[in-house]
């Protein structure tokens, strides 16, 4: 994480969010070590190859990690998974790729496509399982649910989500209600800058931390304009770090259109994080939250 | 065989060609001079069937060249540019054998030779120098008169980029053209060229016919009333006419230059 | 071939001769390219699975089946067939507008036909449902072609308008079209939703990922058309390059010629875009290079081209598929990187000429 802010005053109850975290990490071993036991036998899902950075997560989070063969370019974490052999843009497949690895199994992600190559992949009588999107506790717990039952993990995987979706719900309470206002930012490539308003993955994370999206007039995203970032008023600025890096920094972001002349231009309070961390709504999703609301609420 | 009644062509407000009524029959060769600007070109673009007239009629063989569509006019009569456009790689005898509607090769390669440049047949068009590409133009109007009776050829300035020796040889071939039974019409700049090598010449000046005449006809007044300039008209020994300019004088620079009409 | 040749002379290879020397090479590019990808397949095993693809009894297994039949195979001959289109189309434009660097993409042609598939995509929900149902799979090739139609007249006029020795003006312009259809299609990205956005990166690099053989066949008739244009008015095709006067007087209907060129180079890019998205360079190296092998007539230039064309994207796609296996690269970037070093070679020698 890259705390881009002014120096801060030591967070609230952190003993509580250290617990909650441990409390995941102590279970996910635990489960793991079942895991491993649970379906290693099993040769249907022997060779798997995991699309989405949150479903590899989850996949490695269950103790399959070693039957994981190939991930897709957005899998980052954990660190061993980049390790595996990569099958590129989750959007953009290649069927005879995936098959020449010989996979028995694939566990995508919502938006893992081009259609033509799961359908391709499923005649060549490989199981590919697709799985829900996640932008809430309740979601996140559902998503690992069925990755669990996908990966014949099923019980590991109840004991893992019933354990995220407690510890992300103590998170979410114990979050200081800074009610600052933050403008999340993303740089879609090709030059142009987005903000996000209601209904998004980063403004339920805001809410999950506490704090308040800047823009609740509209839904979705839409391109940065000075306008736009004047009314809203931002307190803070959020973006998820390699979006921070691509724009040049703190300063590159304040140097957006209309930045400099809002509150989180004028303090220079910008928030990043890691990208996968604050927006994959995976097994993490409890230390997401609680970074995020430490982070916002940093004076 | 060519037949000019009356022709007015303007553009944006000017008389490009004023009234202009000529006839050229199979067998002959008339030559278009004038200075700058007397609408030489543009005459001859109207015989050829490019040009809306303002006024006017212009037929070939009897046809009305306004009625006919391009492959008709095709047939009747055949038209070398003053600059070809071309840039294409083709060869030599392949940029002749365009004008042939069968691509007839043996035909194109008797043009190439009788414009000298027979020898260059598997030349490479645009390695040519800017004579010899006009003598390949000049092949590939020929090849479309090829084996046709009584057509038009209308040539636009055929001697510009040319030396003396192909000069002459291409108004020679016009003759010959003419002689086959076909009528010639060429734009000239060069006056003696005119005075040697045609049947009758016609002078214009600022879109108007002054004469329509066989060279020897034609008179130093006249020339000077077209071109503002006096001329020694003077016979050679081997009976040849020449038409040289005299540099005008200082009373008639200033003039020319105060009241340029009447150039 | 006994006598040497004098510096400047050329002597122009028959037609046969032509076209046997690109069918082989096509051939075995394509063999070649069914033998590639990113599962390693022996030659043998591919054959087997070509013989059982015809019916006949072969050992094997269901999975090379389904590799060789159903994912390489039609991506090849989808390749063969969309280098084929953007290939001849180039061919015809360059002679129509007598430039021998007019590109389809280069000219804009491309980003129109793209433009158009992306508005669709980005707001033209409202003409797929009042489209009637047997049509609805049409309307996104028809869009391409429309605006494939749209940017050729575009080119075509400004080209006939700024005459001869207008060669790099052309150029710029339509660098300005392409320029301009790209800035359209960035407002349209702004205003898409993420699923639309999804679909329309597709279009940006070109892909041949969308292989089927339903998608071949409006292709493979857009090219048909092309070829056999050429084949019916090449002598007519050619006098176009002495200049459009000239052409007229040698009894070429230039308007009527041009419009019938204009609306096959659109169908055949337009069909490529809407199959592929958008592929550079073919329409400009294959022609190019080809052009000084056979001559500038359309004769042979066209079909020469097409087979050409069809050898050279094949080869590029067997590249895209294997070179970062499992993962591909868009078409696109290897076409690009072929063509941009030639366009640069071109452009220096044409200077030096």
């Amino acid at each position: 994480m890259a705390l881009a802010s002014e120096p801060q005053a030591p967070a609230p109850t952190p003993l509580l969010a250290i617990a909650a975290c441990a409390a995941t990490v102590v279970l996910g071993i635990a489960a793991c070590a079942r895991g491993r036991s649970e379906a290693h036998a099993d040769p249907a899902t022997a060779r798997i190859v995991t699309v989405g950075g949150a479903v590899t997560e989850t996949v490695f989070a269950l103790g399959a990690g070693e039957r994981v063969i190939a991930v897709d370019s957005s899998s980052v974490y954990p660190e061993i998974a980049t390790r595996r052999t990569i099958v590129g843009y989750q959007r953009t497949l290649a069927a005879e790729g995936i098959l020449a690895l010989e996979p028995t199994l694939v566990v995508a992600a919502a938006e893992a496509g081009p259609a033509s190559t799961l359908e391709a992949l499923r005649r060549a009588g490989v199981r590919v399982e697709i799985m829900p999107a996640a932008d809430s506790i309740a979601t996140t717990g559902a998503r690992i649910r069925a990755i669990g039952a996908a990966i014949g993990s099923a019980d590991t995987a109840a004991t893992l989500a019933t354990s995220v979706e407690a510890a992300a719900t103590r998170a979410t309470e114990v979050a200081p209600r800074t009610k600052r206002r933050v403008l999340f930012i993303y740089a879609r490539g090709g030059g142009t800058t987005m903000v996000s308003g209601k209904g998004t993955p980063a403004a339920a994370m805001l809410t999950l931390a506490g704090a308040e999206s800047a823009i609740t007039a509209w839904d979705g995203f839409r391109p940065l304009t000075a306008e736009a970032v004047v009314e809203a008023a931002p307190d803070v600025v959020l973006l998820p770090s390699r979006g921070l890096d691509s724009l040049g920094g703190i300063d590159g972001v304040l140097a957006l259109p209309g930045l400099a002349a809002t509150p989180a231009g004028a303090a220079r309070r910008v928030v990043a994080l890691d990208d996968q961390l604050l927006l994959g709504f995976g097994p993490r999703l409890p230390a997401a939250i609680d970074e995020l609301a430490r982070a916002l609420a940093a004076p | 065989m060519i037949v000019a009644d009356d022709v007015v062509i303007t553009a944006g407000g000017r008389r490009l060609v004023d009234g202009v009524s000529l006839a050229v029959a199979h067998g002959e060769v008339l030559a278009l001079v004038g200075p700058n600007g007397a609408g030489k070109s543009t005459l001859l673009s109207a015989l050829a069937g490019d040009r809306r007239l303002a006024r006017g009629r212009i037929s070939l063989g009897g046809h009305d060249v306004a009625t006919l569509a391009p492959a008709a006019l095709a047939r009747l009569r055949a038209v070398l540019p003053q600059r070809a456009a071309l840039t294409a790689s083709f060869t030599a005898l392949e940029v002749v054998r365009l004008g042939s509607d069968r691509g007839d090769a043996d035909a194109a390669h008797r043009q190439l030779t009788a414009v000298a440049l027979g020898h260059a047949a598997e030349r490479l068009y645009p390695t040519l120098s800017g004579g010899e590409q006009q003598r390949v133009q000049l092949a590939r109007v020929l090849t479309q008169l090829d084996e046709r009776p009584g057509c038009a050829l209308l040539l636009d300035e055929p001697t510009a980029a040319l030396d003396p020796h192909h000069q002459h040889r291409v108004l020679a071939l016009a003759r010959q053209v003419a002689a086959a039974g076909h009528a010639v019409v060429v734009v000239l700049h060069d006056l003696t060229l005119a005075l040697g090598h045609t049947d009758r010449i016609a002078l214009l000046a600022a879109g108007r016919l002054l004469a329509c005449e066989p060279p020897r006809a034609i008179t130093a007044a006249r020339l000077r009333q077209a071109f503002g300039v006096d001329f020694d008209l003077i016979s050679t020994r081997g009976g040849a006419l020449a038409a040289i300019a005299r540099p005008p004088t200082a009373l008639e620079e200033s003039l020319h230059a105060s009241r340029p009409d009447l150039a | 071939m006994s006598v040497a040749l004098a510096p400047g002379h050329t002597r122009r290879p028959s037609l046969a001769r032509v076209i046997t020397v690109l069918a082989i090479a096509t051939a075995v590019i394509a063999i070649a390219a069914l033998m590639v990808g990113a599962a390693t397949l022996s030659p043998a095993r591919v054959l087997a699975a070509l013989g059982r693809g015809l019916g006949l009894e072969l050992e094997g297994s269901h999975r090379d089946d389904l590799i060789v039949c159903t994912l390489r195979l039609p991506r090849v001959v989808l390749a063969l067939a969309v280098g084929a289109a953007l290939a001849s189309a180039g061919a015809l434009l360059q002679g129509l507008v007598r430039n021998p660097l007019a590109d389809p993409g280069l000219l804009g042609v491309t980003n129109g036909a793209a433009l158009a598939a992306v508005a669709f995509l980005v707001l033209g929900d409202g003409l797929l449902v009042a489209a009637p149902g047997a049509l609805r799979p049409y309307v996104l090739p028809l869009c391409a072609f429309g605006g494939a139609l749209v940017a050729t007249a575009v080119v075509v006029s400004l080209a006939r308008v700024l005459g001869r020795g207008a060669a790099a003006d052309l150029v710029l312009i339509g660098v300005g079209v392409a320029a301009l259809c790209g800035a359209a299609t960035g407002l349209l990205l702004f205003v898409a939703t993420d699923a639309q956005l999804r679909s329309v990166t597709f279009w940006t690099l070109g892909s041949l990922g969308g292989a089927g053989w339903d998608v071949v066949v409006p292709v493979a008739v857009a090219t048909a058309l092309a070829i056999a244009l050429a084949a019916v008015r090449a002598s007519s095709l050619d006098r176009l390059l002495l200049g459009d006067a000239e052409a007229r007087h040698l009894g070429v209907d230039v308007r009527r010629l041009t419009a019938q060129v204009a609306v096959v180079v659109a169908l055949a890019i337009g069909a490529a875009v809407a199959v592929c998205g958008v592929i550079g360079f073919i329409g400009l190296v294959v022609p190019h290079l080809l052009r000084a092998w056979v001559g500038p007539g359309h004769r042979a230039l066209v079909p020469a081209s097409a087979l050409g064309g069809a050898a050279l994207l094949t080869a590029a796609d067997a590249v895209a598929r294997t070179i970062v296996a499992p993962a591909e690269l868009p078409v696109g970037i290897v076409t690009a990187l072929v063509g941009a070093p030639v366009l640069i070679a071109i452009a220096r020698t044409r200077s030096a000429a």
